[in-house]
């Protein structure tokens, strides 16, 4: 184990597995002279040259359709956009092209790509460089979508995802990079469509991904405190879905609290919801609360922010109003 | 100076040209008794700029095709009856009848593939050729589009990516005059697009599209180049779509005389006059007669061949393993 | 969660109703400090007429184990000790909970055992449905409660799992003190009428006597195997493969037409709180004693909790009858209309007997076979009773009985 921030963690596994594996390559804005705008890509065009390692020009159209074709005729391409705000740019490529090659072309071709990219709020970026668009890519078949909340996670999903044949969109979150955790050494790889209990406990389960899974766990804390134990599950993969771990835990509480940094109506905490209702209604002793992101684009002014976007108070509270109801 | 192709080649094209053709008028009477599914993009009047295009790849090149690309798929060497397959929705069809004639895609011949949304092909093609000149292969991506795409921002983007990082790669733009049902005056800020290529650092060519050896010709000199690891180039064939934008096109919008005067430049008929001179009127008789025999047998096989079971439907979403052309 | 332990009785309840004194302790399912949630089974138990698992019905942990397995208990004996933790608190109003709010106990003890057994009241008409959590209505279900009819702990006086559970806790306490109220008159009624229709029958009966030696031999060979099935699951596992062997007794009469059935299916008569049931074994020559004994498990629970479906009761071609449990020597059931025949089945008695010279003990239990005469002949039911014992006298687990014929 060694202990390293979450940045750190994405860069080790990509040093790793651009090492292991010369079809790896990493393409994006700022990948590669300047190492990522979080440092993510740091020292890879150094060691592995700009042929695998290249900077683009501002065109995240293009570069999805590149990494597409790059991984038709069998490259591993590691997209990165910069905030997943651009993403909205990506989607032609991302829905119209990859999701459907593998399965409309009757298996014909893979398309092993990752596209990385980070989101969420926190750090004043404004309405176009905050958003969590999780439910965007989560709704499309043929896609993975991960969002690990941990370092280990983060590299472990990291490493699966470069492995995968399928396109994987991984996504980050910008007060993410910064935290710190153990990561295990050696060929640390953690399966797509896996989540995991991260703590747990009796009277509710509050089901998280990313950094919603932080605040999750330190509003247990709190609640704690209160004489209420939570289980809090990590999903990790927002698609494919545990679906088992997030009913197992269900059944176990009988109470559920579901939070995505997402816009709430039409998030994933929806489908969370609506998944809870499908595999454990007969365990449920009141109604599936659903916690996300204010329905407005997100304000800059530090104030209207905070109030826009769930944290650790926010998660408490409506654990209490989900007992309550 | 590249070799002039030979009679035996030029009569192996004009067969090509004729399926095509005939495949077209087919689908279009099946239509029309309400035989076929969806709409059907035809390409009666390019069929020199499609043959022309594809005929000169060899196997390991790969093209991305459009929604009007049954040329195409000849071109490329495609099994007529499993074409027709897919558009008849048939499991034999190259994509098991999921994909339709708009998605037709053949890993194995290289043309990967069809597609339905215009310009969604040419940055798959870019990443194609991204993917080549990481291997270091002599393989070429060609992305075939239309006028209609060439206003794309998937092509301005892609163009200025290939031209940047000279990708062997080729923009093939059959130029029809039309985008839709709109006149290319109305879409277009220059009338001839290969003007473009300057501000994209690679050569632009514009040819006869009706003129086989014209098209065959430019498209030779396009891939030595790329071959040669001199980048890209963009070659405009200008031809004429002599039919509407699909079979649900009401028509109405094409003039009378452009349409006469187009009529008299058909390329089937100049490829025909063109062979007179090198073969007696028996031997073109021939190919013409082994053409339309050709097209009688795919279409009676493709007909009866059976649809796929409905429980396709649940063939996997995800590839487990790595599959490429 | 810190709050202190508190240990609940795990208690033996009367699984086959009145007539229950006491049962065997087959097989414990669990060790000390596993964890058990409500509904997990505990240890599986045999009845004179049924084997049945004991569940708990609060989580917890096995703190300790009573009694041993062989041990033969009586009913409302402490089986084991479950360590519960103290009910999670109440928030009472929405987003107001206090962070200092002590943990509310649990009051009166939780109780663990068999499934309680309340007869289930009509359903409330719509106008006055309650409000009752998925989880509690799920519970409710399988215990055989009315959750509408229960008061709600939860917002908006929603009926809780917690209130479902306590429910059942009380009605087993309830239960426990005063035993099985008398079973509703219309029920009486009907089986008297179905038995003077019966009597109006010609029947007669006749006996044999059969070694049980090999039943008993049988018994220990079975419990070896960790199959729970009772003496009278071997009993039918015999006289079904003997019926498919004896299609004249496998029969019913109707009006004085006999009409010789294909499948086998045994009728098991079974009391309960509610009077005698007699559920059926469908296909049971199709099935290994493993089988028959979770079925006759099935409906022996159903038949307790008044859930028998129509499928479960109707379509029998024989009935066995059980008496063994009381140490009746020898009795005569009734025919039940319009199958052919009825088995007796009473307690076996130790007589002495000659063996290759050497006096013996054996345990010898006297058959006695009721018939319809309209149906079947003396000789018949003779024959069909020798076969009986043999099948009987050389019962094996996994062939039920021997498929050579002396006939």
């Amino acid at each position: 184990m060694t202990r390293m921030r979450y940045a750190e963690a994405l860069n080790r596994a990509l040093h790793e597995e651009m090492a292991r594996d010369e079809r790896v390559c990493v393409i994006g804005e700022d990948v590669g002279i300047y190492g990522g705008v979080f440092k993510v890509t740091k020292g890879l065009r150094e060691r592995f040259g700009d042929l695998r390692v290249r900077d683009t020009p501002i065109s995240e159209q293009a570069m999805t359709g590149l990494a597409i074709g790059a991984a038709m005729v069998g490259r591993r391409p590691v997209l990165e956009i910069m905030y997943i705000d651009f993403l909205t740019l990506c989607l032609d490529q991302l829905v119209n092209q990859a999701s459907i090659v593998h399965y409309i072309w009757a298996g014909q071709a893979s398309l092993p790509f990752v596209l990385r990219t980070q989101g969420g709020a926190g750090a004043g970026a404004a309405a176009q460089h905050s958003k969590s668009l999780d439910a965007l890519v989560a709704h499309v078949p043929g896609l993975k979508v991960v969002a690990p909340a941990t370092p280990a996670d983060a590299s472990g999903l990291l490493v699966a995802a470069i492995r995968d044949p399928n396109p994987v969109v991984f996504l980050e979150h910008k007060l993410l990079y910064n935290t710190t955790g153990e990561v295990p050494e050696g060929d640390h790889v953690v399966p797509i469509g896996q989540a995991h209990v991260a703590r747990e406990g009796t009277d509710i389960t509050i089901v998280a991904s990313s950094k919603m899974t932080l605040d999750a766990l330190a509003a247990a804390e709190t609640l704690a405190a209160e004489g209420i134990d939570a289980e809090v599950v990590d999903l990790r993969t927002l698609r494919p879905l545990d679906r088992e771990t997030i009913a197992r835990s269900v059944r176990k509480t009988n109470r559920a609290l579901v939070v995505n940094e997402g816009w709430t109506t039409g998030g994933f905490g929806a489908e969370l919801s609506a998944v809870i209702m499908e595999d454990a209604f007969d365990w449920l002793d009141g109604p599936v609360r659903r916690l996300g992101t204010a329905d407005r684009p997100i304000p800059y002014s530090l104030p209207l922010e905070q109030a826009a976007v769930p944290d650790a108070a926010a998660i408490t509270r409506a654990a209490r109003l989900t007992l309550a109801g | 100076m590249r070799n002039a192709p030979s009679a035996e080649d030029i009569a192996r094209m004009y067969r090509q040209m004729l399926v095509v053709r005939a495949v077209e008028e087919q689908l279009a009477v099946l239509h029309r008794q309400g035989k076929t599914r969806g709409p059907i993009h035809t390409c009666i009047g390019q069929e020199a700029a499609g043959i022309g295009a594809t005929a000169p790849l060899e196997r390991e090149d790969v093209v991305t095709s459009t929604h009007r690309g049954h040329a195409h798929f000849v071109g490329k060497g495609l099994d007529l009856r499993r074409v027709l397959a897919e558009i008849f929705g048939r499991v034999t069809g190259y994509c098991r009848g999921r994909g339709g004639h708009m998605l037709v895609a053949s890993a194995a011949d290289g043309l990967l593939g069809g597609n339905g949304i215009v310009g969604g092909g040419i940055p798959i093609a870019l990443g194609q050729a991204f993917g080549f000149q990481l291997d270091g292969s002599r393989r070429v991506a060609v992305a075939i589009f239309g006028d209609g795409a060439a206003q794309e921002g998937t092509c301005h983007e892609a163009m200025n990516v290939a031209g940047l990082w000279k990708l062997p790669m080729v923009f093939f733009c059959e130029h029809n005059l039309y985008g839709l049902t709109v006149h290319a005056r109305y879409q277009s800020s220059v009338p001839d697009l290969h003007v473009r290529a300057a501000g994209y650092g690679m050569p632009g060519v514009m040819v006869d599209g009706n003129d086989l050896l014209a098209v065959h010709g430019a498209m030779r000199d396009a891939l030595d180049r790329a071959r040669r690891g001199d980048g890209p180039t963009f070659v405009e064939a200008k031809t004429y779509r002599m039919t509407g934008f699909s079979t649900s096109d009401m028509g109405g919008y094409q003039p009378e005389e452009e349409m006469r005067e187009w009529a008299a430049r058909d390329p089937i008929a100049r490829t025909r006059a063109l062979l007179a001179t090198m073969l007696d009127e028996s031997s073109l008789e021939a190919v013409e007669r082994a053409a339309a025999e050709e097209v009688e047998a795919a279409f009676a096989q493709a007909m009866a061949d059976p649809f796929p079971d409905a429980a396709e439907l649940d063939a996997p979403e995800y590839a487990v393993a790595e599959a490429r052309p | 969660m810190s709050a202190p332990a508190q240990t609940v009785p795990v208690v033996l309840a009367a699984l086959g109703g009145e007539y229950m004194e006491s049962a065997l302790i087959v097989r414990w399912l669990v060790a000390i400090g596993d964890r058990v949630s409500a509904g997990a089974p505990l240890v599986v138990v045999e009845t004179a007429k049924a084997s049945a698992e004991v569940e708990a019905t609060v989580d917890g942990v096995v703190a300790a184990i009573r009694v041993e397995a062989g041990a033969e208990v009586e009913v409302g004996a402490v089986l084991a000790e479950l360590a519960v933790e103290a009910a999670m608190p109440v928030p009472s109003t929405a987003g107001s909970a206090s962070s200092d709010r002590p943990r509310e106990s649990t009051g009166a003890p939780a109780a663990a055992g068999a499934r309680p057994l309340e007869p289930r009241p009509a359903e409330h008409p719509a106008a006055e449905r309650r409000r009752v959590s998925p989880a509690a209505r799920r519970r409710a279900r399988e215990l055989g409660i009315d959750a509408g009819g229960l008061a709600g702990s939860g917002p908006l006086g929603r009926v809780l799992l917690r209130d479902v559970e306590s429910a059942a806790r009380e009605a087993m306490a309830a239960r426990r003190r005063s035993r099985v109220a008398p079973p509703p008159a219309d029920y009486r009624r009907a089986m008297a009428t179905h038995m003077a229709r019966a009597a109006a029958a010609p029947q007669f009966s006749v006996s044999m006597d059969v070694d049980w030696s090999a039943l008993e031999r049988a018994r220990e060979a079975v419990r070896a195997l960790d199959v729970a099935a009772s003496p009278n699951d071997m009993v039918v596992h015999a006289v079904s493969r003997v019926l498919a062997r004896s299609p004249e007794m496998n029969a019913w009469c109707r009006d004085g037409v006999v009409e010789r059935v294909a499948a086998v299916n045994v009728g098991v008569a079974i009391a309960t709180p509610g009077g005698l049931a007699v559920p059926v074994v469908r296909g049971a020559d199709r099935l290994g004693l493993a089988a028959i004994a979770a079925e006759t498990a099935r409906l022996g629970r159903a038949a307790r909790t008044g859930d028998l479906a129509p499928d479960d009761v109707l379509g029998a071609t024989f009935t066995v009858s059980n008496l063994a449990p009381y140490g009746v020597s020898e009795f005569r059931a009734v025919v039940s209309p319009p199958q052919a025949a009825i088995l007796a089945v009473p307690a076996a008695t130790d007589v002495l007997a000659l063996d290759g010279g050497r006096v013996v003990v054996r345990p010898v239990t006297r058959l006695t076979v009721t018939a319809d005469h309209r149906a079947v002949d003396g000789a018949q039911v003779a024959r069909f009773l020798r076969r009986l014992r043999r099948a009987l006298e050389r019962y094996g687990v996994d062939s039920g009985a021997p498929e050579n014929s002396e006939d």
